[in-house]
């Protein structure tokens, strides 16, 4: 179990496969992260249940349940395409249940997700490519301080129209350089927006 | 003097599998090539599904080609490009990546071409510039090889816009 400031994220096993599947077919997944629609759901199930088996040794993934401080169940975070040797990987989430949208929980699953990363992994670096569209995601890079790196141009097609990708990257240092003032800005604000 | 692209076979192991181990390894992004056998680089190689390509000047082979990713739905491709020390400071450098590039857009349906170098691949970086393509960014140390962080540099191409 990790923890976190609001939510608290643990790694995730087959008996959290329907939940995940639900939240990987929403449309928030597949617009933003990954569409799997065209994959036959006899073949998905078998891919997802492998990799929450954890059969590979050294695996190019790992996903998390993140949990608030109840214990319930509210997204994944996923560290995913893990480079042993280069020591970096991506990182991407997905807030399913909308009750949580929008009140700090990403940012904090954020912090945690790369604190795992960097600290239980011992990755290098993290990065990120987030769709021009993905408004919300690239406002938390930047409220993070997470540099942009590089525009992809028109790399992802959505709804007949090309979109740009943008690459966010962040080091190890640079990460724990802004960590504890992150957090704290974090606490400051979620104090600010409960008053309210 | 003529370049062509080719698949690997083979008979090329021989020619390619210690200067792949040396100079190539980020073709893989799991391995570390410096850790296996040249038998086990080979079938890592020489299989159809590797996306790897030999070229070929007068038939000796002087560089490699991976094709990474092919996205057939916003039709762009990204590839990988590795050429031999001897051949990076000739004259014919232009001419090997100009027949490469053409390579992939004659054989895939792509409007776009995109490609990343490392900080000490010079060279290729200026030759591919010339081309026509257009710095994207910079990924900051994101490769280790030869014991130090490398940034990888993102250029991409249109197909109208290639220069060959």
């Amino acid at each position: 179990m990790h923890k976190g400031l609001f939510v608290n994220l643990r790694r995730a096993d087959t008996s959290d496969f329907n939940k995940i599947m639900e939240w990987m077919s929403s449309p928030d997944y597949s617009n933003n992260i990954l569409d799997y629609s065209n994959v036959p759901p006899d073949d998905l199930r078998i891919f997802m249940l492998n990799r929450l088996n954890n059969v590979d040794k050294y695996p190019s993934y790992l996903y998390f349940i993140v949990e608030t401080k109840k214990g319930a169940p509210i997204g994944i975070a996923t560290l995913n395409n893990i480079n042993w040797k280069d020591r970096n990987l991506s990182l991407e989430l997905i807030i399913g249940d909308d009750k949580f949208r929008g009140k700090m929980y990403g940012i904090d699953i954020c912090i945690t997700a790369s604190d795992v990363a960097f600290s239980v992994l011992n990755m290098y670096k993290l990065w990120s490519y987030i769709y021009s569209f993905n408004e919300q995601s690239i406002k938390m890079c930047k409220w993070l301080g997470v540099p942009q790196e590089a525009i992809l141009k028109d790399q992802k097609l959505s709804d007949g129209k090309l979109f740009d990708t943008y690459v966010f990257g962040m080091l190890k240092p640079d990460f724990y350089k802004l960590k504890t003032a992150k957090q704290k800005q974090l606490l400051e604000a979620s104090k600010k927006k409960s008053q309210q | 003097m003529s370049v062509s692209i080719r698949d690997i076979n083979e008979a090329d192991i021989k020619q390619i599998g210690f200067w792949y181990k040396t100079v190539s390894n980020r073709f893989f992004t799991i391995d570390n090539l410096a850790i296996l056998s040249n038998t086990e680089i080979i079938q890592k190689i020489n299989n159809p599904y590797s996306g790897i390509k030999a070229i070929d000047l007068d038939d000796k082979i002087v560089g490699l080609l991976k094709i990474f990713l092919v996205n057939l739905e916003a039709k762009f491709l990204e590839f990988y490009i590795s050429i031999d020390e001897a051949s990076l400071k000739s004259e014919i450098l232009n001419e090997i990546i100009v027949s490469a590039i053409s390579d992939l857009f004659a054989k895939n349906e792509i409007d776009r071409i995109r490609t990343t170098l490392l900080d000490t691949e010079i060279q290729l970086k200026d030759s591919i510039e010339k081309m026509g393509f257009k710095h994207e960014g910079v990924l900051k140390s994101h490769v280790f090889l030869k014991s130090r962080y490398h940034d990888l540099h993102s250029l991409s191409c249109l197909r109208t816009e290639f220069n060959a």
